[in-house]
């Protein structure tokens, strides 16, 4: 067995998929979403606004974490599928962000930036209505707001269903049929197992050191997340200055190494959650990272010589250096290597379905059934179904513009299901998502529609392949299917109910943005007066993005994809450093990368030997998965007390 | 950069939406004027120190702000805008109050003076004889008033929402106690139900009672933030639980029976018990209960502690010898502001001679780039002999302050009646000489000519002071600052440090080093206006009076003398507690409800007292339970007296709506009603002490509540323990403690290591162990100290059959004896602790230990 084998084999061994599944889905979960909808999202959306933080998935942790511990005061149990599932739907609920929401687009339309440059009036009535009658009374129960309301319920009703539905094709072809082990599947399905035995009786040392191994990761959060995070987050709240021990979110020192290393972004991100999670992904996908990270740091300053990376300019900072890096090359590049990426899933897809290998066979049609099922046919007549409603809404509001329908065909029918597989099986092989950056700004200056509406469109342009994740992690605490379908259905109406009543009295409390707002009131004109400048790119003036997108280098990026992929499949390369290659060449933070490198080596070579590699790995997803817990309450906690220093000072004048 | 010290970021806020503007607007104060740059016609609200330009009307008291009309603005006048702002403003605010029944006296007066002298300032106007001059004055001083309204009344809006923060918070004991008296229930659900129950139900009526959720929006918010805190809280101490067992759990000391967790866990039951017998009397509980609501319904009617805005007088000195007159100076001696001195030139000069100082002097809160030229240029000239001299300061005085006061007179003798034919210069000698001047000669000082009129005494001028000890010179600010060690950046900053500073702190300028000359004779160059006299012009002036209404305008001090002598009058928040006289007697009576009730509940319950010290509830765990008790009592006390308040209050209003009644003045709402209900708490508790000691020592007659441990004698200890066992106990003890001994078997954490834990002595019956001794080589922490003893334990019978004693017998190996004595504390406590825990252990363990041990037989 190779190492490629080996490694994945230890990822599908972490946790094994139960015999049996259970519905998820009873009383106290769905009192359990009230609770959080009425606490939770006025919270988070407050947050936003005051203090520019939500409070994100930590409610996820102290919603399920209170459940248990009033059940195990009852004396009863909940099942791991109940937990999951609540789980589950606090994540739903507490996702929900004020740009979600109408709060920011009755800012955007009457924002200086919006109004200075003409935008304003462009804004179709359906994003923000323009009559000032409709902002009078600061609430959204008013007729001139009933199309903005029923487009978010639209967008949210069309991608929740989509995504239970699509999402789960993807994860039948990738996790039935390809049979990839879902690396960071077991985090959050071990935490939620981690939770689950402590109600139940501690049969065996495994079952014990599941708590304990919980519990040692949210002591370490809690601590490096107050060093880390509540620190600074409590010194700003109350000395009105942050004082952080450690820089956030990374030191950059690209400035200092323009001379030794042009082009390149250079830094440290000091945050322990980054080594943590270089402990969880697969070592040779971490491996593959750093290779690809190596990689740019010798190509891009010979880039920069022979001027293909011309924009760069000395002394500037990461996200300056990155984003030009992204207009002049690596914008065209990663669209190449993931057509490469996508092109040889297929391959391997086709591969593995004439392989005779007992592991790659499709499970069992009863474990299938058992889990929660839909028919295929139903799955791909969804899809088109789905697809023709968007594309028919979407040429509705654009009044059936050509250039604009064949963009919506393109995300539809090429874009959508190819990078969804991409990323599912990225997610399945390593725990990666795959997306081309800008590509809706390309392909709407493209279009040649002249307009600011097409930016509001319900676009069918959508990654389905994150949720395989989500589905894979049900599968391995044994929850049924069916009951978070049946969860879905009745999330859908207290989301959309409790964001539109809590917006509305946000607003109500007083003018977004204002000094009630404070965070708001800093950033929210910064962030129009950037969208302002996205949106006149279809208004037929110059735009960057025809910079930079290069048929040339595209090509080389698909080129050089497809000859890597053929050249470390030639030596017997791991599959999974291949990924983690185009992972490190994708330009994401480097920063990142070194702490999870450091703890990748840490963990296969100190803590593996250790303890022994299978024990190891999977201890590790719990130790995460209570690491970030413990971080995300503390950093809770802070924001609450930022919460309430901000809210306790309110009249401006 | 250097743009940054003289272009500032004001206040200018968006009058749509009181937000400020989102680019950085200029704004360069050139002189009197302020500049501020915008690209968009937009209105604008202008919010910068005393300022307030808000556009403000009866029906938007918050004002929609100014539009940019060059003709408007060209004509804009500031003082009479901001305080007609403030003055709508701040009757918007007050006649919310009034509405809910609010009223602050000193305020609601100061804010009718506001009104009145606005009016004054009107007639100035209007009369037949217009006297702008005095209307702009009047005005100058009302918008110092209305300024003094506004801040206070701000802060009644926010001490509210403090206040509401505070029974928020005490709402969360409130209902739990409540579920806990009221319901009992047993179900966790139920008892959650029962608390939110509560909880809601409180919040409800301080929703609807409480006018901070009608003044202000964000209690709604502090409310939520509150729920999120408290429960991302409580998820903290779980998980911190949790990882605090799994540590233990690793050092080997998991097994949680033998931990303190269960100790902890016995003194949170014994609150539980505590909640739960005042249920079993529920006519005496529900009795006393309503005595507390109501004696601190009683102490919030009849007291109140309210805050004040009002001029505080002081009484300084005698000032025999000095002249009446009332002077008006910042503490620091900086500039006084030009519009206080025309204000008052206007309203006070028919009766007082009004007259000025100003000097010539380093100024450390200005523009550093500025003063470090400046002081360079802080020279004396000869230009005859060609002679420099650096001095500190030249002192501007007028002659009419220095005829009228006699420090100054004997100083300057003639000052203000010389002929020169440039204006009198006086040097101290000392500087005279280096300077090479005779008196007529000319001096120099940058482009201005002086000439040297004459010496005054140095000595007498360093002595001379301020009707408040201040000097006559100024301060040398640059030596204040090093002498002080003071450490602040920005000008705003560097001043409140001085201000903070008493007199004694300053370091005055050398008298040797400075020069005093006419005040008219500085103005063309760079001065500084510092010092205000007004001296009577009739012996019969009510100078106290004038210095009363003066302070109530100005922010700092006013100084005056009159014929009782010298005194200070500063406006600022005074703090009254009316009624406290009448509450004491009301608390004291309460204090000694509670102190009777629960003394006589020991009585009552000495049966059930000796019960739970039977049970294992040690003597602080009994005495935890009358505290307990008396918690409960202090929060339903607190909080329902509150509420109660709020409601009568609510209904008298109502009345008085109807024309039945006159509505009673009576403020809960302010954070001091919060003060005194904690005050009422706080005496309730404390009241519990002696009661709660003595249940303690009830708990344990005739025996020392702390247990001492006898002396050794020749490196032995022996002895019994307070404390019997039954002999049947005593098998299943054997296993427990073996049990416990194990968990620090070669294990150098925690108090003591054990190693050949053995049993000797065996009693067996029917193939089964009854009982042993124990024994076992134990060490003693801190390990480094090498204590090491052979410890045994044994049983003794009593004269009562099947009760025995509990002998321990512990022999020293290592380790000097002091340290093995002291060791031993700690060891001997966590024994008895552990023959504590071995009472609440239920049935089946106790079942459990017992097997074990007759297995060992």
């Amino acid at each position: 067995m190779s190492k490629l084998d080996k490694e994945l084999e230890e990822f599908r061994n972490v946790m094994q998929v139960p015999d049996s599944f259970e519905d998820g889905f009873k009383l106290s979960s769905f009192v359990g979403t009230l609770f959080i909808a009425l606490v939770m999202i006025p919270g988070t959306l407050y947050m936003e606004l005051v203090a520019g933080m939500g409070v994100g998935a930590a409610a996820q942790w102290v919603t399920v974490i209170l459940f248990i511990e009033v059940v195990k005061r009852m004396n009863q149990k909940l099942s791991r599928a109940q937990i999951f599932l609540l789980f589950y739907m606090a994540g739903a609920i507490t996702a929900q962000s004020v740009h979600g929401t109408p709060l920011f687009t009755q800012f955007l339309v009457r924002s200086e930036a919006a109004i200075s440059s003409g935008i304003s009036t462009l804004i179709p009535s359906w994003v923000a209505p323009i009559d000032p009658a409709a902002y009078a009374g600061r609430t959204f129960f008013r007729p001139e707001w009933i199309p903005v309301l029923a487009l978010i319920a639209f967008k949210m009703l069309m991608s929740r269903v989509d995504n239970m539905v699509l999402s789960f094709g993807l994860f039948r072809v990738t996790n039935d049929i390809e049979r990839l082990p879902f690396p960071l599947a077991p985090i959050g399905a071990q935490g939620v197992m981690a939770l689950a035995e402590d109600l139940e009786e501690r049969k065996d040392e495994q079952s014990h050191l599941r708590w304990r191994i919980f519990a040692i990761g949210g002591a370490l959060g809690m601590v490096f997340g107050f060093l880390y995070m509540g620190w600074p987050t409590l010194t700003g709240a109350l000395f009105g200055k942050p004082y952080s021990i450690l820089p956030i979110p990374f030191t950059d020192f690209t400035p200092y190494t323009k001379n030794v290393l042009p082009a390149v972004a250079t830094g440290l991100s000091f945050d322990l959650g980054q080594f943590i999670l270089g402990m969880v992904m697969p070592f040779f996908a971490m491996v593959g990272t750093f290779i690809g990270l190596i990689v740019t740091f010798v190509a891009n300053p010979l880039l920069y010589k022979f001027h293909v990376l011309r924009t760069w300019q000395p002394g500037q900072t990461t996200v300056e250096t990155l984003f030009n890096n992204n207009i002049d090359l690596y914008f065209s590049l990663t669209i190449g290597i993931s057509l490469a990426v996508a092109a040889f899933g297929i391959i391997q897809l086709v591969r593995h379905a004439r392989s005779k290998d007992p592991d790659a066979m499709p499970v069992s049609e009863v474990h299938v059934k058992a889990r929660g099922n839909m028919p295929g046919k139903f799955i791909v007549f969804f899809y088109f179904i789905s697809m023709i409603v968007y594309i028919l809404v979407c040429g509705w509001l654009i009044h059936w513009h050509k250039g604009v329908m064949v963009v919506l065909l393109f995300f539809g029918f090429i874009y959508t299901p190819l990078f969804s597989y991409v990323t599912a099986r990225l997610e399945g092989l390593a725990g990666q998502v795959v997306e081309i950056p800008f590509i809706t700004q390309i392909a709407f200056i493209l279009s040649g529609y002249q307009g600011v509406a097409i930016w509001f469109l319900p676009i069918p342009k959508a990654n389905y392949g994150m949720m395989t994740v989500f589905y894979k992690q049900a599968e391995l605490t044994g929850t049924s299917f069916w009951s978070i379908w049946k969860a879905d259905f009745f999330l859908f109406p207290i989301i959309i109910l409790s964001v539109v009543c809590f917006s509305s009295f946000i607003w109500g409390i007083a003018e977004i943005p204002s000094g009630m707002y404070p965070y708001a009131q800093q950033i929210w004109d910064f962030e129009a007066r950037n969208a302002c400048l996205v949106y006149s790119s279809t208004l037929g003036e110059y735009s960057q993005f025809y910079e930079a997108l290069s048929g040339v280098k595209v090509a080389i990026g698909f080129g050089l994809g497809m000859l890597m992929f053929a050249a470390l499949s030639v030596v017997g390369a791991p599959i999974l450093l291949i990924y983690g290659v185009v992972r490190g060449l994708n330009q994401t933070l480097p920063h990142v990368v070194i702490p999870q490198i450091l703890g990748a080596l840490v963990g296969r070579y100190y803590f593996a030997k250790r303890f022994g590699s299978m024990k190891w790995r999977t201890w590790v997803p719990i130790l995460s998965a209570g690491y970030f817990c413990g971080a995300g309450l503390v950093a809770t906690f802070c924001i609450g007390i930022v919460f309430l220093t901000k809210a306790s000072s309110k009249l401006p004048f | 950069m250097q743009e940054n010290s003289v272009i500032y970021r004001p206040n200018l806020l968006n009058g749509a939406n009181d937000s400020g503007f989102p680019r950085a607007i200029g704004s360069t104060r050139l002189g009197e004027f302020s500049l501020n740059y915008y690209d968009r016609d937009t209105q604008w609200k202008y919010l910068l120190g005393g300022l307030r330009l808000l556009g403000s009307s009866p029906e938007k008291p918050g004002g929609e702000g100014f539009g940019y009309d060059r003709f408007d603005l060209a004509s804009f006048d500031t003082i009479r805008t901001s305080l007609h702002d403030y003055y709508v403003l701040n009757e918007s605010r007050l006649q919310a109050l009034r509405e809910r029944n609010i009223y602050n006296n000193s305020l609601e007066l100061m804010h009718a003076d506001t009104g009145a002298m606005i009016e004054e300032a009107m007639r100035a106007e209007t009369n037949t004889a217009p006297n702008p001059t005095l209307a702009r004055a009047q005005r100058t001083l009302a918008l110092a008033l209305a300024e003094h309204v506004y801040t206070p009344l701000r802060g009644i809006i926010d001490d509210m929402v403090k206040a509401v923060v505070i029974l928020l918070l005490l709402t969360i004991p409130f209902a739990f106690a409540m579920e806990r008296l009221v319901f009992n229930f047993t179900l966790i659900t139920r008892q959650i139900a029962g608390f939110a129950g509560f909880f809601l139900g409180t919040f409800g009526v301080l929703y609807f009672v409480h006018p901070a959720f009608r003044l202000a929006s964000t209690p709604m918010v502090i409310f939520l933030a509150f729920v999120i805190i408290l429960l991302s809280g409580i998820v903290v101490y779980l998980i911190m639980n949790k990882f605090r067992d799994e540590v233990k759990s690793m050092q080997g000391m998991g097994s949680t029976v033998h931990s303190r967790e269960a100790h902890r866990a016995t003194a949170m039951a014994a609150v539980l018990i505590g909640v739960s017998g005042m249920r079993n009397r529920p006519l005496k509980t529900g009795l006393t209960a309503i005595t507390v609501v109501l004696l601190t319904f009683t102490i919030l009617v009849f007291a109140s502690f309210t805050s004040k805005m009002g001029v505080r007088t002081t009484y300084r000195d005698r000032g025999a010898g000095v002249e009446n007159r009332i002077e008006i100076h910042k503490h620091t001696l900086l500039s006084v502001e030009k519009e206080v001195r025309e204000s008052l030139t206007a309203l006070y000069g028919d009766r007082y001679h009004l007259t000025a100082r100003n000097g010539v002097f380093y100024d450390i809160t200005k523009n550093l780039w500025n003063q470090v030229n400046f002081e360079r240029d802080l020279v004396l000239r000869n230009p005859t002999g060609n002679r420099l001299v650096q001095i500190e300061a030249i002192v501007g005085l007028m002659p009419g302050e220095v005829e009228r006061v006699a420090t100054l007179r004997a100083l300057l003798p003639g000052f203000g009646a010389e002929k020169t034919p440039s204006p009198p210069l006086y040097l101290s000698k000392a500087c005279a000489r280096d300077l090479r001047v005779a008196p007529g000669q000319e001096v120099l000082f940058q482009h201005k000519r002086f000439t040297f009129a004459g010496f005054f005494d140095a000595s007498r001028l360093q002595m001379a002071e301020n009707l408040d000890g201040s000097k006559v010179l100024p301060p040398n600010y640059k030596k204040t600052v090093q002498q002080n060690a003071l450490n602040a950046s920005g000008d705003n900053a560097m001043d409140s440090a001085l201000n903070n500073l008493d007199n004694n702190s300053f370091a005055w300028a050398t008298a040797d080093l400075t020069a005093i000359a006419p005040y008219d004779s500085l103005v063309d160059v760079e001065h500084v206006v510092n010092f205000i006299t007004l001296l009577p012009k009739s012996p019969t002036e009510n100078v106290g009076r004038t210095a009363e209404r003066i302070a109530r305008a100005f922010n700092y001090p006013v100084y005056a003398k009159d014929d009782a002598g010298i005194f200070q009058y500063f406006y600022t928040k005074t703090y009254s507690g009316s009624g406290m006289r009448d509450i004491l007697i009301p608390l004291l009576i309460g204090g000694l409800i509670i102190f009777s009730s629960l003394l006589g509940s020991i009585v009552d319950r000495e049966r059930e007292i000796f019960t739970f010290s039977a049970l294992g509830l040690s003597p602080p765990n009994v005495a935890a339970l009358f505290f307990a008790e008396s918690g409960v009592y202090a929060v339903i006390g607190g909080v329902g007296g509150y509420l109660v308040s709020q409601v009568v209050v609510k209904f008298l209003t109502l009345l008085a709506s109807f024309g039945f009644m006159t509505a009673p003045e009576m403020n809960f709402s302010s954070f001091s009603s919060v003060f005194t209900i904690l005050i009422v708490m706080t005496t309730i508790i404390l009241s519990t002490i002696y009661p709660a000691v003595k249940a303690g020592r009830s708990a344990n007659p005739g025996v020392n509540r702390a247990w001492k441990m006898p002396a050794p004698k020749n490196g032995k200890l022996s002895f019994k323990f307070p404390f019997t066992v039954s002999t049947q106990d005593f098998a299943g003890i054997i296993s427990f403690l073996h049990e416990h001994f194990d968990n620090h078997a070669d294990v150098a954490v925690g108090e003591f290591t054990v190693r050949d834990f053995r049993l000797t002595n065996k009693v067996v019956s029917g193939g089964k162990l009854e009982r042993a001794d124990i024994e076992a080589e134990v060490s003693l922490a801190p390990f480094d100290l090498g204590i090491g003893q052979h410890f045994r334990l044994s049983v003794v019978p009593t004269d009562l059959a099947g009760i025995d004693e509990v002998q321990v017998d512990l022999e020293k190996h290592s380790g000097t004896t002091t340290s093995w004595v002291r060791a031993n504390r700690d060891f001997i406590d966590d024994l008895r602790n552990q023959f504590l825990i071995w009472r609440s252990l239920p049935a089946e363990s106790v079942a459990k230990y017992r097997t074990q041990t007759e297995a060992l037989a």
